[in-house]
C-alpha cells in the first residue's frame, strides 16, 4: 500500500513537470509560423545579412521561433554583445573574501533588478549630446551593458565561488608564467561556463526590446519594427501615433480600472 | 595560506567592470534621480527642488501602484510555485527525463520576447487557438473575450516568459542536494511532505529568492507585456513610458519610476526576510 501511494506521489509530480513543460512548449509549436503571420515578416527585411556571419544556432532559433521564414532574411544587430569586459570580473570576484565578494555582487547585479524601462531612458539621455542631434557612433550603440554583464558575473562566479585556488599556488612551482597559466589553465577550465554566458548575453541582447527601443537611433533591430520605428512602416506612422495617443488617453481616464 | 602572485592580488581587473557600472548604470540613474525633483513650466524642464513630482506620483496613481504590485507579486509567486514544482520533479522524480525536459526550459528561453507575446496573442484571441478548440469540444458556445486583453493575459504571458529564469537558479540549487540527503531523512521516518519542508526549500532557499525577485521586479516594471495583450491593465510601467513619450514631462516620469523602485525593493526585502523566517527551524 505504501509502495503504491509513493508511486502514485512520483507519478504526480512527472505529471507536474510534464504540464509545466507543456506550457513552456506550447508557443513552440512548429505550426505556429501560420499563426504568426500577423508580424508580417516582409517588413523585417530590413537590409539582407550575410549568412556567414550569423551563427547557424541563431538562425535556426529563428526559424524555430518562426519569426524568419527565410534565414537570409532579417537583421541582426550582434554589436548588441558586450559580454569581453564582463568576462574578467568574476576572476576578481573570486578572489576576494566571501564577505567582500557578496557586497560586490550585490552591487553589480543591481541594474539586472532594475526595470530595463529605466535603465533605457537613462542611458539614452546620459549619452545624447545637449543638441540632441549627435548621437552615438553607428547610431546603435548598446549602452545598456551594465545590465547584460551582470548575468554574465552571476554565472561565472557561481563557477569560481567552487574553484580551489590550492592549484593557483602550485603554478609558479611548476614553472609557469602568470600570463600563461591564466590563458592556459584559468581560461582552458572555465571556457565551457564563460562562452555559456556570453551566448547567454548574446540571446538576451538579441532579442532586447525595451532598452533598444530607446536608445536606439537609425535603423533597427529584429525587434524593434513592429512599434513602427522603422524606416518600412514610416508612412504608417502618423495613424500609429494617433492611435496610441488616443489608447493612452483613455487608459489615463481609467488609472485605476482592471479592465476594460 | 596559499600566497598569490602580487598582480593576482591586485584590482585592477576590476575596472572595466568598475567604468561600465558607473558610465552606463550609477551615472544615469543619479541624473534621473536628480530630475525628479525638478519641475516642468511649459513643457520645458527647469533645476529646481520640489517634492511635487513625489507628491503628484502617490496622488494621483496610488491605485496603480497598488494594482502593479498585486499583479507583480501574483506573477511572482505563481512563477516561483511553478518553477520550484518543476525543477523538484525534473531534479528527483523524472530519471531519464531529467535532460530533455531541462533542454525545454532552456530551449523557451532562446525565444523572442515579443515572439513570445504574440504567440500567447495568437493563442488566447478571439479567434485563437484556445477558443477555437474550447468551440470544437463544445465545453463553450461563444468564444471567450476575457482570455485576451485582460489581466489573465499578463499573467499568462509573464509568467510564462519568466518560468525559465526561475527554473535555473532553482534547478543549480537542487542539484547540490544529494539523493543520500533525502533517502536518509526518508530512512529516518520523515514523510514526503516533511522532506520538501525541512531538507529541500531550505537548501535552495537562495534560489527561491532569486527566483522571486527576478519575477516581481521584471513585472513590476514591465509595459511591454501590458500594453500587447493587457487591455486596460493599469500598470506603472505604461504610465511611466507615458510620460516620458507623449507627457514630456520627465521630472513626473523619474519621480514615478523611482517610487516604484523603491517600493518594489522594499517588498522584495520584506520577501526575503518572511521567508528566512518561515524557514527557521
Amino acid at each position: 500500500m505504501k509502495r503504491v501511494t509513493a508511486r502514485l506521489g512520483d507519478l504526480g509530480w512527472q505529471a507536474f513537470a510534464l504540464l509545466t513543460a507543456a506550457f513552456m512548449g506550447v508557443p513552440l509549436d512548429p505550426g505556429r509560423s501560420v499563426q504568426l503571420q500577423s508580424i508580417r515578416t516582409d517588413q523585417l527585411a530590413v537590409d539582407r545579412i550575410h549568412p556567414g556571419l550569423v551563427p547557424k544556432a541563431v538562425l535556426a532559433r529563428r526559424l524555430l521561433a518562426g519569426l524568419v521564414e527565410q534565414p537570409d532574411r532579417g537583421k541582426f544587430s550582434l554589436q548588441s554583445c558586450r559580454w569581453q569586459s564582463a568576462l574578467w570580473r568574476p576572476l576578481v570576484l573570486a578572489r576576494h573574501g566571501v564577505r567582500r565578494a557578496e557586497i560586490l555582487i550585490g552591487i553589480i547585479s543591481i541594474p539586472m533588478m532594475l526595470p530595463a524601462l529605466i535603465i533605457g531612458v537613462c542611458d539614452d539621455e546620459l549619452l545624447r549630446a545637449p543638441d540632441s542631434t549627435w548621437r552615438w557612433p553607428a547610431d546603435r550603440d548598446p549602452r545598456a551593458s551594465g545590465d547584460r554583464a551582470a548575468f554574465v558575473i552571476l554565472i561565472v562566479f557561481s563557477r569560481l565561488a567552487t574553484f580551489d585556488w590550492a592549484v593557483v599556488g602550485q603554478r609558479p612551482g611548476s614553472g609557469c608564467v602568470p600570463a600563461a597559466g591564466l590563458h592556459d589553465r584559468d581560461l582552458a577550465d572555465h571556457r565551457p561556463t564563460i562562452i555559456g554566458a556570453a551566448l547567454i548575453a548574446l540571446s538576451i541582447s538579441l532579442d532586447d526590446f525595451v532598452i533598444t527601443f530607446f536608445t536606439i537611433g537609425a535603423g533597427n533591430t529584429l525587434p524593434t519594427p513592429g512599434l513602427g520605428h522603422g524606416p518600412h512602416v514610416a508612412r504608417s506612422h502618423p495613424q500609429r501615433h494617433r492611435d496610441a495617443a488616443h489608447s493612452a488617453q483613455r487608459r489615463l481616464d481609467l488609472p485605476g480600472a482592471a479592465r476594460e | 595560506v596559499i600566497k598569490r602572485p602580487a598582480w593576482e592580488r591586485q584590482n585592477w581587473l576590476l575596472m572595466p567592470a568598475a567604468l561600465i557600472f558607473l558610465a552606463a548604470f550609477v551615472a544615469p540613474l543619479l541624473y534621473f534621480l536628480m530630475i525628479s525633483f525638478w519641475s516642468v513650466k511649459a513643457r520645458i524642464m527647469r533645476p529646481d527642488l520640489t517634492l511635487k513630482n513625489y507628491i503628484a506620483t502617490w496622488a494621483d496613481y496610488y491605485d496603480a501602484i497598488g494594482s502593479t504590485l498585486a499583479i507583480a507579486f501574483a506573477i511572482g509567486a505563481l512563477t516561483t510555485l511553478l518553477a520550484f514544482g518543476f525543477a523538484y520533479a525534473i531534479r528527483f522524480k523524472c530519471g531519464r527525463f531529467e535532460a530533455p525536459l531541462l533542454f525545454l526550459a532552456l530551449v523557451t528561453l532562446f525565444g523572442g520576447y515579443l515572439v513570445k507575446i504574440y504567440a500567447w496573442k495568437s493563442i488566447l484571441g478571439r479567434e485563437g487557438i484556445l477558443n477555437q478548440f474550447l468551440l470544437w469540444t463544445g465545453v463553450i458556445g461563444q468564444p471567450l473575450d476575457a482570455l485576451l486583453y485582460s489581466v489573465n493575459a499578463v499573467v499568462i504571458t509573464l509568467t510564462y516568459f519568466l518560468l525559465p529564469f526561475a527554473i535555473l537558479p532553482i534547478y543549480g540549487n537542487l542539484r547540490a542536494i544529494r539523493p543520500a540527503t533525502i533517502e536518509a531523512a526518508r530512512d529516518l521516518g520523515a514523510g514526503r511532505w516533511a522532506v520538501i519542508r525541512d531538507i529541500v526549500i531550505p537548501q535552495c532557499e537562495k534560489g527561491i529568492v532569486t527566483a522571486f525577485t527576478f519575477a516581481f521586479l521584471i513585472t513590476a516594471g514591465d509595459y511591454v507585456t501590458p500594453r500587447f495583450v493587457g487591455g486596460g491593465a493599469a500598470m506603472m510601467g505604461h504610465f511611466i513610458e507615458l510620460q516620458f513619450s507623449l507627457g514630456f514631462n520627465w521630472p513626473m516620469g523619474s519621480a514615478m519610476a523611482f517610487t516604484v523602485m523603491a517600493v518594489s525593493l522594499a517588498l522584495v526585502m520584506l520577501f526575503r526576510a518572511g521567508l528566512r523566517r518561515v524557514l527557521q527551524p
